[in-house]
């Protein structure tokens, strides 16, 4: 089965009734920040566009609070996928239309310049800042990008602006892709309200309103090369949530094949894909995260810490020393499990939660390096990432200033949820912390920004794209997901991919015409 | 004389390790009665009965998490399963030797998590963590827990 041009719209797991094949001028894989972009500029291009994902669609209506639930049905492997090294490293990754940008806080914040000199000196590639700085206007423009509103912050966020002042650090509400929040602090799990302006909402129905065909529910698996082209794409359709593997699914490029399943998924297609993976040696290497940690602060008055915009508030101060600072929210089930305490105690230090507020610090960790494995013939890929000692001295400065930052702002007590810690210190028990011998093992790192698999660089046997996302050794086969990023972009992630994308679309499209 | 000894040492570490559950007293489809009973206890030396807030059994936890197990991929049901005999059996190899965790009383039972919690083996607080988390995830998935902790959203 395939569908008429003439009718494009998106087809879900039930729509599928036997094979399906199909053939367009581009098939781009992953409708996260990466995929959509392209899927959308390319349409608006004028070509024939169709866009795979593999996750189902979801309304707002589908999501829920619950934070069980929403790891089963948002997330990769249950949202319990983790990087092995020294530590455990926990790593979300979504399974949805829209990918990433469904279920992050959707701070869109553009890197410093001093950034792209770091990638440049990487990578051998120099981004032309004044055309790439047009890349970022016109994503920040179409998505409607502002600072947080006042009504959205609310006292959780507050709190974080008030320390930072008292302290002269500077900090500012989060540039979000959000229109009208309602405050709920449910990014994590799916936006209720319908506010996030994630790619499901935005850049998708934008390139279906360009003609683009939009499949969910298909897994691509391989790429078809053939004379230096990659001519198909060949998957299968599954199931939604169950994952069960159902009709075979053979799509045909014309002109271009542009993968962006992520930076843990297109490694795995271009591995598992005859002369996709080229001689670098380079696919799947470089994994890179911004490990983070957080404190939770006890404040006399009441917080009440589940309202308020998810990440409301950040500091950029601290950049160059490698780390950033930010307000942070989740589901409450998965902010407490670090409480002290048994029992009746235990369910005291609950009660406290409308006293409390957390705030997280991720670092840069360019020291840092990890690599992504097939691991058999599942999708879940076998990750090992290990923390520089630099990058972990980092994770705990960022963790000083949190809590710097929660005295200034009046807080009376800090949970640090560190092993080997008093289970709560006050501000007089400040140097407990500074003097503490921090090891990664004592606490919980996540890595929830990932990038670096399939870097960009100028050099083909240290890198696997080139600077417009072409694979190196391959004349139409492009990358265009937080993979190509060849080191950290210091701040959160998304707006930089979108903003590559952007510009990796309109290099894509005067390539092939 | 040796043989009975023997026999009796045996019998006694399969009834303290392997057999002798309840019968489920809950309603559940895909938790095996040992995996039902042992969160059932574990829950319940997080959040016991008494206080303002709801007990783990007030707010469903082994139901809730019962459901959320069918919804997990065959990889983490194999793990969170063998999490669930760790925990178990943990007293086998790191004490006390009673018997097996639900085996304890609860003040044992509470001792016995602290040590895992406060353990030198990274690992150990690792796999207790993960315990934790399901547990608490189930607490929080209840209506009544929400409401009470909750309580600026409700309103």
């Amino acid at each position: 089965m395939s569908l008429p041009v003439s009718q494009p719209r998106v087809l879900e797991f039930a729509d599928y009734q036997a094979e399906l094949s199909d053939t367009a001028d581009m098939i781009v894989v992953g409708s996260g920040p990466g995929g959509a972009v392209v899927a959308k500029e390319l349409a608006e291009l004028g070509h024939d566009v169709i866009l795979l994902e593999e996750g189902p669609p979801f309304r707002s209506k589908d999501f829920t609070p619950d934070a069980g639930a929403s790891m089963c049905r948002l997330y990769r492997e249950a949202g319990m996928r983790a990087a092995r090294g020294k530590s455990m490293f926990p790593t979300m990754q979504a399974i949805a239309l829209g990918g990433g940008s469904v279920v992050n806080s959707a701070i869109a914040v553009r890197p410093p310049d001093w950034v792209f000199e770091k990638w440049s000196e990487t990578s051998g590639i120099s981004l032309d800042m004044r055309k790439f700085s047009k890349n970022f206007q016109r994503v920040e423009d179409f998505l409607g990008i502002e600072k947080t509103s006042h009504d959205a912050l609310h006292e959780r966020n507050l709190l974080f602006k008030k320390g930072c002042d008292a302290l002269g650090i500077s900090s500012e509400p989060c540039p979000r892709n959000v229109k009208k929040c309602k405050a709920s602090g449910e990014c994590f799990s799916g936006c209720r309200a319908g506010a996030k302006q994630s790619t499901d909402v935005s850049y998708v129905p934008a390139a279906i309103r360009h003609g683009a065909r939009v499949y969910t529910s298909v897994r691509a698996e391989e790429v078809v090369i053939k004379n230096r082209r990659a001519t198909e794409i060949l998957g299968h359709v599954v199931e939604p949530f169950t994952g069960k593997v159902g009709y075979a699914v053979r799509l045909k490029a014309r002109k271009a094949i542009i993968l962006a399943a992520g930076c843990m998924a297109t490694p795995q297609i271009l591995m598992r894909s005859k002369g996709a993976s080229g001689p670098s040696g380079h696919v799947g290497q470089n994994l890179q995260f911004h490990p983070g940690g957080a404190l939770m602060g006890i404040w006399p008055h009441e917080v009440n810490p589940w309202v308020g915009a998810t990440q409301g508030y950040h500091s950029l101060e601290f950049l160059k020393q490698g780390y950033k600072l930010e307000v942070l929210w989740a589901p409450a089930s998965l902010l407490v499990t670090r409480f002290p305490g048994f029992g009746h105690q235990y369910k005291k230090q609950l009660e406290r939660l409308k006293h409390m507020a957390p705030f997280d610090g991720i670092v840069a960790a360019t020291r840092s390096k990890g690599s992504l494995r097939l691991r058999g013939k599942s999708w879940d890929p076998d990750l090992r990432y290990e923390l520089h000692p630099e990058d972990q001295k980092d994770i705990h400065k960022a963790l000083i200033s949190i809590a710097e930052i929660m005295w200034a702002s009046g807080a009376e007590s800090i949970i640090p949820g560190i092993h080997g810690m008093p289970p709560e210190i006050t501000k007089d028990e400040m140097h407990v912390l500074v003097n503490h011998k921090f090891d990664i093992n004592q606490t919980t790192t996540t890595c929830n920004h990932a990038f670096g698999t399939t870097r960009m660089g100028n050099d083909p046997t240290k890198s696997v794209v080139d600077h417009s996302g072409r694979c190196h050794h391959l004349d139409n086969l492009y990358i265009t997901d937080s993979g190509v990023i060849p080191m950290s972009p210091a701040v959160n992630p998304m707006l930089s991919i979108m903003a590559l994308a952007d510009r990796a679309s309109h290099l894509i499209h005067e390539a092939t015409n | 004389m040796w043989v009975g000894i023997t026999i009796i040492l045996v019998v006694w570490i399969l009834w303290q390790f392997v057999f002798g559950y309840p019968e489920s007293r809950v309603e559940c489809e895909n938790l095996t009665a040992r995996e039902q009973h042992l969160l059932a206890k574990s829950a319940e030396a997080f959040f016991p009965e008494g206080g303002s807030l709801p007990s783990a059994a007030e707010a469903g936890v082994v139901q809730y998490l019962d459901r959320m197990f069918a919804q997990l991929p065959k990889q983490q049901k194999i793990l969170i399963r063998l999490l669930f005999i760790l925990i178990e059996h943990g007293p086998l190899i790191f004490g006390p030797l009673k018997g097996r965790t639900t085996r304890l009383s609860q003040e044992s039972r509470i001792d016995y998590f602290r040590s895992w919690e406060e353990s030198s083996i990274y690992f150990r607080r690792l796999a207790f963590l993960s315990l934790r988390s399901l547990v608490t995830i189930g607490y929080f998935s209840s209506q009544s827990v929400e409401t009470a902790l909750l309580s600026e959203k409700k309103s």
